[in-house]
């Protein structure tokens, strides 16, 4: 059986992106002193960070795409892994401050940025191209959640505000073909009729 | 506790509908070209599952544990 397409990966990646958003997006709802009563559910978005990690790093050394895709697969593998290992740290006790939250920041805007220099088309080359820059910059922009809550932990914005996050990621993700119009545009060099 | 016990059935009922609405995305309806994986996985179907796995594994425990909480906060 031959490896499934690229779309097919980012499809089952948005599931568990989705799946993390909802866990997100609970913890947001109840607090989290209710949500970390039980210790299966308090790690399992930093342990989900930590395996996306691993299977990122798999999917770096195995993608022959280019270059840059190894780079940027690899950097999102370690900014999940990195972000995930301080969070398991945190509900651990082992860190308390609540400004290790700027560590996830910095997992978000680097992936973000990755997104964007790795995508060499324009806006409008495919949709695969758009979604790449569309992705980039949601991250980079939703680097702003950790941010506040290392700043202002209490506030319900930012802990709603980086779980809606990976629900957008998921449903961009979701929308991405390895060959598909955006807005009725597909350049030529991706399989279209007009330049 | 709305919140929570709303968050499944939402999420299921934004895969039925996207299912719906595209039904080519689902490899059962349109079944031309289609592989393995594209049977394995359907995105519309992949989202109704997320929110069947959070109704039973997360949503459950959640709302439990939210109870007992008002009940301690109340006596």
């Amino acid at each position: 059986m031959s490896a499934p397409r690229a779309e097919i990966a980012h499809w089952i990646t948005a599931a568990a992106i989705l799946f993390v958003g909802l866990l997100l997006l609970a913890e947001a709802i109840v607090g989290p002193e209710v949500f970390r009563r039980r210790a299966w559910r308090a790690y399992a978005w930093p342990v989900a960070a930590v395996v996306g990690g691993v299977f990122l790093w798999l999917i770096a050394a195995l993608s022959t795409f280019s270059t840059l895709h190894l780079i940027a697969h690899s950097l999102w593998a370690q900014a999940a892994m990195i972000a995930g290992g301080v969070q398991i740290a945190v509900i651990r006790g082992s860190l308390t401050s609540p400004r290790w939250s700027l560590v996830t920041a910095a997992a978000l805007f680097l992936t973000g940025a990755s997104f964007l220099i790795h995508e060499q088309n324009g806006w409008l080359f495919s949709r695969s191209a758009f979604l790449h820059h569309l992705i980039g910059w949601v991250l980079v922009a939703s680097a702003v959640f950790p941010v506040g809550q290392a700043l202002r932990p209490r506030r319900l914005v930012w802990s709603t505000g980086f779980a809606l996050t990976f629900v957008v990621v998921a449903i961009l993700l979701f929308a991405d073909r390895d060959v598909a119009p955006i807005f009725g545009h597909l350049s030529e060099f991706a399989g279209g009729d007009t330049p | 506790m709305l919140a929570i016990e709303a968050l499944a059935p939402l999420t299921i009922v934004g895969g039925v509908v996207w299912a719906i609405a595209q039904p080519y995305r689902v490899a059962f309806i349109h079944r031309d070209g289609k592989g393995v994986y594209d049977y394995l996985f359907q995105p519309p179907l992949l989202v109704v599952l997320v929110g069947v796995v959070f109704g039973l594994l997360i949503a459950p425990s959640l709302v439990r544990d939210l109870l007992e909480a008002d009940e301690r906060a109340e006596g």
